[in-house]
């Protein structure tokens, strides 16, 4: 008898847990059933043409799907393509719009538990959802705007209404939570995220306490302009309406308590390549624009390709799901697309809080503060509660409470112009469907943050790029230094002052993340940028001839490490003379006889990598000393032009040998670092080297790729380097009629169970693209 | 031993057990085994057959599924169960989960609501 009853609790038990999710275990009963589970996102390769006509619809709305699975929209008006276009971003994408609002909005503890708190409280204090809210309030005062916004959210909120239970996407199921209704401040927290991505990194507390602690070599190891630069905007040296600038602000900064996690950081990897040619540069006499903004290669894509038809436009591109319209792409009249322009819009100041934190004290002036509390729910916990700080003019980021590591007791107020209430969906839509350089230059003018920089063709011939943004009148070395006095101010400066240029002579225009403007233009600014993508790409495009489509693809696959190409032959310069063992020969013939291709299954470019990141190690590591984890390398380029223009710069010795090391001991020091280290690589190709890999959201290793045999990595315009790379490839040539191409690396569906989930990968790695089709509306008829 | 009869049972309960689930929750089978373990008084030494009478409804609405996706979704979370990538085994344990409780469940019920088991036939 006992044993039937304890049998029968067993058995309770055994469903009770199968039922029910136990903190990271999902409920395994509910995931694995074939009746509600996991099987239901096992779906069928179906491109069957769709029509919808939902009462929120004026008219029906039809939708065709090409090979790739890329749905052509057409509708009857403006307001019933989007709201489709949403209803699909939600069909294929809804988890991922869930969670990257979540992430933005800093609520992902609610459903990951107490893992992500820290997260959510810097994403809180960051005040992205005060971000958010003033964009969607601008938004939503625009009259263009706000029907699209709401027609957007309706769309979402249809295919949330038409979910059950038993067909929830598959990492609800995961993750056991549901999703909820969607709502415009999701749509501004969408955008707002991808301004965080953009203009959010800075390096503000690195270089001051890099100039607090090489106050003589500061200016050379991270200079404000290179020697050798080509700049986004070639002819900018006949700048109007700017300032010349005076040194100000050069009081000490407080050194910080030294922490010891990591290695000193290099700047981030993430950039974009875009171009145009006139057609007095291609072989059909026709423009041509190409554009791959280079982000992190998360699954699903960041990306949703798709083509929208109704009379307002007809216009061809990827979306971003979670917001309306076409974010790079063309229509019958002109292409554009992105680049990452860098600029610095974020700055911190240095603020002593009073005791009742109703003011804070920033250079002998009082600001008001107004105190926020948060409420943080935390999945199977209490709530977290934190209460952040807003002044009239920025945010308190780090207190007491959310001290900056190393920086405790200090208190820093951050001002962003991200907060600004900017309506970048209003310029989406007007580049969505302008037909002229004009209608591109008014279309723009509402995007504020981040600083873009815009590549524009036209089917008239025209083309364009303009670094756009809202930007600062500063004194250096306002913005690129934590400050401790002055005011918290920002004076605009004017949009139309901002740098850009139309038809150039030389017949091109292109961007690479690189300086905007010439060293010989007086205005002052900051930012993150890198010149080795943007000299390879001028070279090419530079090239005495005229050029085709095919050529497009081949410049934006290209695997020429630029890099190596100007450092390397000196680096093999300064270890020649010497006796090296027969195994360090081969490796030195390999870089001798290395084309600078970043070819997947070639080895020197592991050894180039080695060997230079060694040498930085040598040459800064023992500097840094303590605040190694805190401070930042010099852009490679800078180390480079410093390794050849002073081979005894005093930062070379090595303060721990009594010797006086140049470059070249420091050159044979690394060179027999990287072989210790090649010689445990047991025949690793580049591409494992460097481990290519798309990985999806929720960090699940079977629900992504590693390993991916592609060549290219970080400073090569193929940037697939480990996690990020080309997130999108596009070429459109204005022939007639018009012919494009695209690529990117997953596929159009966001469910892991699709066949269109990672269909692209494959070609993506092997630089191949498809043809787009670009759909008329009498194809609908 | 396979008759008539046994496979009858099998093929009635994994009809209803199809049925139900597709409109109320994956448990679904529990109530439904014991029931059908009262009503028939199947005995004990044939729990096996209310098992098999699950998997097998499970295991058709799986390959309807499974296999006009071409394995895919069940590759993945093959690759999530660390069966590496082996979608047959992720299948065979999709399906032993059910045959295993819904044994598990006839054999209890039987233990409970069948007074004894049928004697063997001499032949």
């Amino acid at each position: 008898m006992m044993i039937r009853i304890f049998s029968g609790i067993l058995l309770f038990s055994t469903l009770v847990f199968l039922h029910f999710s136990w903190g990271d275990i999902p409920a395994l009963g509910k995931l694995i059933s074939p009746f509600q589970g996991c099987w239901q996102s096992a779906d069928s390769p179906s491109l069957q043409d769709e029509t919808y006509d939902f009462p929120a619809l004026k008219q029906a709305v039809r939708v065709k799907y090409d090979e790739q699975f890329t749905p052509h929209i057409y509708a009857q008006n403006l307001q019933d393509a989007i709201f489709i276009q949403a209803y699909l971003h939600a069909k294929n994408r809804l988890w991922q719009m869930d969670m990257t609002t979540r992430l933005a909005s800093g609520r992902l503890s609610e459903v990951a538990g107490m893992k992500t708190l820290e997260t959510d409280r810097n994403m809180r204090r960051k005040g992205m959802v005060f971000a958010a809210e003033n964009s969607t309030r601008a938004m939503l005062q625009n009259e263009k705007s706000a029907p699209i916004i709401r027609s957007y959210t309706q769309g979402v909120n249809q295919f949330i209404q038409e979910l059950d239970d038993h067909h929830l996407p598959l990492e609800y199921l995961l993750m056991s939570f549901k999703p909820e209704p969607w709502t415009p401040l999701k749509t501004g927290l969408m955008l707002k995220f991808m301004a965080d991505k953009l203009s959010g990194h800075t390096q503000d507390f690195e270089l001051s306490l890099a100039r607090q602690c090489f106050p003589d070599y500061f200016d050379n190891l991270y200079p404000l302009h290179l020697q050798e630069e080509f700049p986004v905007i070639s002819s900018s040296s006949e700048k109007t309406n700017v300032q010349q600038v005076s040194n100000a602000d050069t009081r000490p900064f407080s050194l910080p308590k030294p922490i010891h996690h990591h290695q000193a950081a290099h700047q981030p990897a993430i950039g974009s390549n875009n171009w145009a040619l006139s057609g007095s540069r291609t072989q059909s006499g026709f423009p041509i624009l190409c554009n791959d903004p280079h982000l992190p290669l998360n699954l699903p894509a960041i990306w949703y390709e798709n083509q929208i038809i109704c009379p307002e436009m007809n216009v061809y591109g990827v979306s971003l799901p979670g917001a309306p319209a076409v974010v790079i792409g063309f229509n019958d009249s002109i292409a554009w697309g992105f680049t990452n322009g860098y600029r610095d819009v974020k700055d911190f100041y240095e603020v002593q809080l009073n005791a009742s934190k109703s003011t804070c004290r920033f250079d002998q002036t009082d600001i008001p503060l107004r105190a926020q509390v948060d409420t943080i729910f935390i999945k199977g916990r209490k709530p977290f509660l934190d209460t952040v700080y807003y002044a009239a003019d920025g945010i308190l980021i780090y207190d007491a409470a959310f001290p900056k590591e190393g920086y405790e007791g200090r208190s820093f107020l951050m001002k962003w112009m991200a907060h600004r209430g900017s309506n970048e969906l209003l310029a989406l839509l007007g580049l969505n469907q302008a037909k002229n350089y004009h209608q591109y230059v008014e279309a723009i003018q509402s995007f504020e943050c981040p600083h873009q920089n815009i590549v524009f063709a036209a089917a008239s011939g025209d083309i364009a790029m303009w670094s756009q943004g809202q930007f600062i009148h500063r004194q250096p070395p306002q913005g690129r230094f934590v400050q401790e006095r002055g005011n918290l101010h920002w004076n605009l400066w004017p949009m139309a002052d901002n740098p850009h240029e139309r038809n150039p002579e030389r017949g091109f225009v292109m961007s690479a993340n690189q300086v905007n403007t010439h060293r010989s233009d007086p205005t002052y600014y900051s930012g993150i940028f890198t010149e080795e993508r943007a000299k390879r790409i001028t070279n090419l495009l530079s090239a005495n001839q005229k050029f085709s489509v095919q050529d497009m693809m081949r410049f934006q696959t290209d695997l020429y490490h630029q890099n190596a190409a100007d450092i390397l032959p000196f680096m093999l310069q300064q270890v020649k003379f010497y006796k090296w063992s027969p195994q360090q020969e081969i490796y030195l013939r390999q870089l001798k006889q290395w084309d600078y291709i970043t070819h997947p299954d070639s080895v020197a470019p592991i050894y180039f990598s080695l060997w230079f990141g060694y040498l930085e190690a040598f040459i800064y590591d023992d500097d840094f000393g303590k605040y190694k984890s805190q401070l930042v390398y010099p852009n490679e380029r800078a180390t480079i032009e410093l390794m050849k223009r002073d081979t005894l710069y005093p930062l070379f010795d090595l303060k721990h040998t009594p010797e006086r090391e140049d470059i070249r001991a420091l050159c044979m020091k690394a060179f027999r670092e990287m072989c210790h280290t090649a010689d445990t690589l047991q025949d690793k190709k580049w591409y494992q080297f460097k481990n290519t890999s798309v990985k999806h959201l929720s960090r699940i290793p079977a629900f992504g790729e590693t390993g991916i045999r592609i060549g290219g990595g970080h400073g090569i315009v193929n940037a697939a380097s480990h996690q990020d790379g080309p997130s999108w490839r596009m070429v459109v040539h204005f022939s007639q009629p018009i012919e494009a191409y695209s690529m990117y690396h997953s596929g159009q569906s966001g469910n892991p169970g699709s066949p269109f989930y990672l269909n692209k990968l494959s070609d993506w790695a092997q630089g191949n693209y498809f043809k787009i089709r670009f759909m008329q509306p009498q194809d609908f008829k | 031993m396979i008759t008539m009869k046994n496979v009858l049972m099998i093929l009635g309960l994994s009809a209803l057990n199809f049925l139900f689930s597709l409109y109320t929750q994956w448990w679904i089978f529990v109530p439904l085994v014991i029931l059908w373990v009262a009503l028939f008084q199947i005995p004990r030494s044939r729990s096996v057959l209310s098992g098999m009478a699950i998997a097998l409804s499970w295991l058709t609405m799986i390959l309807f599924r499974d296999i006009p996706n071409q394995h895919i979704l069940s590759t993945r979370m093959a690759n999530l169960f660390g069966l590496k990538g082996n979608y047959i085994l992720f299948i065979g344990f999709n399906v032993f989960i059910p045959f295993l409780l819904a044994t598990w469940t006839a054999y209890l019920s039987a233990t409970i609501t069948v007074t004894k088991d049928p004697v063997p036939k001499k032949r």
